[in-house]
Order: structure tokens, then sequence, then C-alpha cells
């Protein structure tokens, strides 16, 4: 697969701050890469590098094998990016918001009408193509800024926060739109400091956390490489309280608690879950010990890990 | 360059507040030609000062162009101060500056929709200018002067908010600096009167400082003239005057005199250009200069080497040893 988006030591300083530390980074052309970090980390810094909105120390970025620095033109016109806050001309119309940025990317203006009209169907703004801008709702400013990123026609989007702010039904909207415009051929580049925001679109992630990347990759390979923390489910029939105390006093054993209510006696049967590390003892070894203090198990499952699992464990928990 | 003038006029023009303003300026100015046209015919008309009044069109024209400059002077820098820091304050700026839209055609577009406001505001008060004309006693030259030192300044003003606008990260100080700059330009001229006054030997005011002998030499004529081209109000008048003096339009003769026992002997002649010209020059100049440096600020990046861009590497990196 050819890299759409290829950076070599970007390091960004603001006096002592190293806010980008050599970060070397792919993106694949078709991908949706999740870039994620807690705030702080310089998501925003890569971004803005990218975008040719900000100058890097050193190292060097390209898009589309065109180097950001030498050749912002042709950067620019590749790629449709929308920042973690931005604005909007308010005085404008819906359509006259478009119609003018396609003018900045020197769209012709016989193209134009249709793919305003396009564009706005797609992010579902068709009905209020002649309303003035500042009559929308915030929402829907987020969908006519992403509409405004797509007016070139760009095989890259870099969207940096998208899903901040935005209640879980625009986030579920979101996704698809993302979905959607990943089959129409565009690589996508998100950022995000909450996992569970974009976990399930991506295919592919890069963390980050003080200027640094910790780790990148395909989500599925992360997650057969890293997923080294299980989470166990169990239930017993009767002794919950003691089984949970002595797995607290197990190591290699993460966060025992009970899943849904729980019991007020010793005697009541109940359901527990725990992580367990890679250098804990064996499986059946933490078995033996709960039989040993006289735990009824009734079952004990392992269940797959997830990008959760891949976050906690490359961040080492730092990371939100 | 137009993409963004035709944004930024279509949004001005829109909803009633660019009419409103238009209207007020208009009535503002028509009272006062009422005013001036009234004071004139009861009061110099009446001849109490003595001497043969001016004629009422020059009064009613220079009434009218003074105040005229005194009412754009705050309305143009409210055009464009807000034009660049309020594309970033507002965090519009990026969106824009992301585009391959030339850093020249944003500043441009930004110049020509904030100018072409402010010069509407000097067009649509011409009429009353001309009307001017009827009254007598004015020459067209005059009118023509007025009317050029209207818009060498409406430039100027657009031009130097234009620049805070570009350099300031807040629209508020972006403002306050356009505003210093056109006070200073207008009340410098208070200041500017009374050092021009050493060149004003050809208007027959009498010499308030002067050198041992009396008269002014050629160095306090050059002098005052840079000084008296400073300002708008300055080189506009001073140049009518010298027109009203018979002067040239362009070249003004200045005697060089010396204080005799009998009255001034004149000893020389020096040759000026009129205070106009060198208005015209310093305001266009520096007008010119501050747009350029707009431009070369506004893009927050440059092309490092455009001729010889680098290239990528066939593989960068080896994903799994990234950590
Ligand atoms: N203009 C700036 N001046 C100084 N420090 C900055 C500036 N912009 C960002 N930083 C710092 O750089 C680091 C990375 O910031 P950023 O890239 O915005 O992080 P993120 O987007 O991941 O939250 C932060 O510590 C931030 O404080
Ligand atoms: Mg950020």
């Amino acid at each position: 697969m050819a890299a759409l988006v290829q950076t070599q030591g970007l390091t960004r300083r603001y006096d002592d701050l190293t806010a980008l530390d050599s970060l070397n980074l792919e993106v694949e052309q078709g991908s949706i890469f999740g870039f994620i970090g807690p705030n702080g980390a310089g998501k925003t810094t890569t971004i803005r590098i990218l975008c040719t909105l900000l100058e890097p120390t050193s190292g060097e970025a390209w898009i589309e094998g065109y180097s950001v620095l030498d050749e912002p033109d042709a950067v620019r016109r590749r790629i449709g990016y929308m920042p973690d806050f931005f604005g909007v001309y308010e005085d404008m119309k819906v359509w006259e918001y478009l119609d003018f940025f396609a003018a900045c990317y020197e769209v012709p203006a016989n193209r134009r009408g249709k793919m305003t009209d396009d564009l706005l169907g797609l992010v579902d703004l068709g009905e209020k193509k002649l309303a003035y801008v500042e009559s929308l709702s915030r929402g829907m400013k987020q969908r006519l800024c992403l509409a405004r990123t797509l007016v070139h026609d760009p095989s890259l989007l870099i969207l940096d926060e998208p899903a901040s702010g935005m209640d879980p039904r625009a986030r579920v909207e979101m996704r698809e739109l993302l979905k959607e415009l990943r089959s129409m051929g565009k690589t996508i580049v998100l950022s995000s400091h909450i996992l569970s925001e974009l976990a399930d679109v991506c295919t592919h992630i890069g963390i980050i956390e003080r200027g640094r990347l910790l780790d990148t990759g395909r989500v599925e390979d992360m997650i057969s490489r890293l997923a080294v923390r299980k989470l166990i489910r169990l239930r017993v029939g009767a002794r919950a309280l003691t089984a949970r105390q002595m797995l607290a006093d197990t190591p290699g054993v993460i966060e025992p608690k009970f899943d849904g209510e729980v019991p007020q006696t010793d005697e009541e049967p109940a359901a527990l879950s725990f992580g367990l590390t890679d250098d804990a003892e064996d499986q059946s070894q933490v078995i033996d010990r709960l039989v040993s203090v006289g735990v009824p198990v009734r079952s004990f499952t392992e269940e797959a890990g997830d990008l959760e699992d891949v976050f906690l464990q490359v961040t080492k928990g730092e990371v939100q | 360059m137009q993409v963004v003038a035709r944004k930024e006029l279509r949004s001005r023009m829109r909803g009633g507040r660019a009419f409103a303003v238009l209207s007020v300026y208009l009535l503002l100015l028509t009272c006062l030609v009422v005013a001036v046209y009234a004071f004139t015919k009861n009061v110099i008309g009446n001849q109490e000062f003595g001497g043969p009044p001016p004629p009422l069109g020059r009064i009613l024209f220079y009434a009218v162009t003074l105040v005229e400059l005194m009412l754009i002077a705050p309305l143009a820098p409210a055009f464009t101060a807000n034009s660049i820091a309020g594309e970033r304050e507002r965090q519009t700026f990026d969106l824009v500056m992301t585009t391959p839209l030339r850093a020249r055609s944003f500043v441009l577009g930004k110049l020509v929709s904030g100018l072409s406001y402010t010069l509407l505001l000097v067009f649509v008060a011409l009429p009353v200018q001309v009307l001017a004309l009827l009254f007598g006693g004015l020459s067209l030259t005059e009118v023509l002067l007025g009317f050029w030192t209207l818009i060498v300044a409406c430039i100027f003003y657009a031009s130097s908010s234009l620049f805070f606008s570009a350099v300031m990260k807040s629209t508020t100080t972006a403002s306050i600096f356009s505003y210093l700059t056109v006070a200073l330009s207008l009340i410098g001229a208070v200041f500017v009167f009374f050092v021009g006054i050493f060149g004003s030997g050809f208007l027959g005011i009498p010499f308030f400082f002067g050198g041992p002998e009396g008269g002014p030499t050629a160095t306090l004529y050059y002098v005052g003239l840079l000084f008296v081209s400073l300002s708008p109000v300055t080189a506009g008048g001073f140049s009518a005057a010298a027109l009203i003096a018979n002067e040239g339009a362009f070249i003004l003769r200045l005697p060089i005199e010396r204080f005799g026992p009998n009255g001034p002997i004149q000893q020389g002649e020096v040759l000026l250009v009129s205070p106009w010209v060198t208005y015209s020059l310093i305001y266009l100049g520096l007008s010119a200069l501050l747009v350029w440096l707009s431009v070369r600020s506004v893009r927050p990046t440059t092309a490092r080497n455009p001729a010889r861009p680098t290239r990528p590497p066939a593989a960068i990196i080896d994903p799994a040893d990234a950590s």
C-alpha cells in the first residue's frame, strides 16, 4: 500500500517545550487513521504542520509525495482540513460559503453549483442552502465545515478532534459519514483525546504522548500484538466476598470488581470481573487458589482484548 | 483577489447598515451646505468683517471638503481594521490559509472591499462639491485638488488599518493603532500648521519666526514643505491657498526676503513643488509599503525551496520499531 502521508523526524519546539519529538508517521492510502493521545500530546501541532499552517523546527513531511515545506500549494490542493476550533462566516448564506471556498480552491465556476448541492446533500444540509450560516445550529455548522473540506475533492481529509463536543447521536452520524467518505476513496486522518470516540471507525491508529509516537499500526495487528491484558469474567455460587478479597491479594490481578449487584452476605452468588497482566500466574493457578479457599466457581471465561486494552498497554494507563 | 473582495462586499452591503451610514453621511453634508449657505448670506454677506467676502462657492467647497475628511477619517479604519485580525479572532483565518489562495489576493481583496466603501463616500459627495462650482469664485483645479487630497487620505487610512489588522492579533489593538494613525495625521495638522507657518511667506501671513534678518531661508521653506505635506489638511489647505494666490498648481515660487528699513527686501526666489505633490508621494508611498508588509505577514509559512523539493524516501520507517 502506498503511503499518502509520510513524516520523517518531524520536530517542533516552543522555546523549551518540545511539542513534537522526531515523529515518524505513515498513513496508508484509503485508511482511516486515528491519531490518539491526551491533551497537549502534539496532535494539533502535527496536523497544523501537515496542513502548511506551521513550520516544523526540523524534519520533513510529505503528502502524496509532495513536500509540505517546499510545495505547500500542491499540498493544500490535496488536503481538506477541519480544525479543532473554527469559526464560520456568519453573514453569508450556506451556498455562498461553500462557493467562496470553492473559488479559493480555483474550482471552475460552472462546476461549483452542482458540487455545492451534492456536498450539502452529503452532509444533510440540502434544505439549508439558502439559509444564513448564523442561523445554523452548532452541529450543522460542523457539518457545513466538513462539506467545506470537500469542495476541491481532496484525496486526504485531516480532521482535528472532529467528534469533540458532539452529542452521541451526532457522533454516530459522523462515523457513518466518515465510512461513506472512505468508500468514496478518501483517506482520513482524525485526532482524538478520547479513544472510544473513534475506535470503531479507524482502520489504523497512532498513539502519541508528550510529542512522541508510542505505537502505530493496523488496529487488528495492534490488538493481537499488544492485548496482553486479559479480561476474565468469573461467576461464583457463593463466597463472593471472600473471592474478591483473595483476588485483590493475588499478584498480576488488576481491578477485581463485581459486575452488577454487590452481594450483601458471603452466601449469595455473584459475577465478578478482573484483568490479568502478562506476568500474572497461570489462569489455572488463579482457579486453584479460588477453589482452595472454598469458592464454588461456576464459570471462568476470558474475553478477547480490544483497542481499549491496547491503549492502556501502550500508554501504561497514563492516558485517559 | 476578486474572490475575497466579492465576498466581503456582498456581506458588507447586505442589510441596511451600509445604506444607513451612507444616508446619515449625506444628510450631515447637506445640513452643512445649508448652514454654510445661510451663515455666509446673513453674516459675511453683511460685510461686518470689512473687506470683500470670499466667494460663497469657495467657502461652501472648503467647508464641505473638510467636513467630509472629518467624517471619513473615523469611518475608513472601521472598514479595514477588523478585516484580517477579525478573521484570526473568529477563527476563520486558518481555513482560508489552507487554500491555495495567494496572500496577495487575500490582502488586496480586503483592501479593495474596505477602500471601495470609503471611496463611495467620497464619490457620492462629489455632486455637492461640483454644486459649489455653480456659486462662482471657485476654480475646477481647486475642486480636483480637494477631491484628490481626499482620495489619497482614504487610501492611506485604509492601508494603514489593513497593516495593523494584519500584524495585530486582536481587532481591538488593530483598531486602536488605526485610529491613532488617523488621529495623528489629522490632529498632527494643528502642530504642523504652526511649524509650517515658516514656509507660509507666500500667503502674506506675517512671520512668526524668522532668521536674524527677519526673512525665511530656503532651508526653512523645504522643512516647512515637508511638515505641511504630512497631513491632508495642511497639504490640501496650503496647496489651495497657493492656487488662490495665483501660484501654479504644481510649482510654487516663493520669495526669499530680508527686512530692510522700508519693509521687506526681496533677495531671491526659491522654487517648491506644491505641498499636495509631496503629500501624495509620502502617503501613497507609505500605503504601498504597508500593503506590501501586510502581504508578507499574513501567510504563516513560506515555501522553503519550491524549485528543488525534497521527495520522500521509499520506505522511511519500519512500523514495528516506531515505539
Ligand atoms: N503556540 C504555542 N506556543 C507554545 N506552546 C504551544 C503552542 N501551541 C502548542 N503548544 C504546546 O505544545 C504542546 C502540544 O500541543 P497540541 O499539539 O495542541 O496538543 P494536542 O492537540 O495533542 O492536544 C502542548 O504542550 C501545548 O501547550
Ligand atoms: Mg489539539
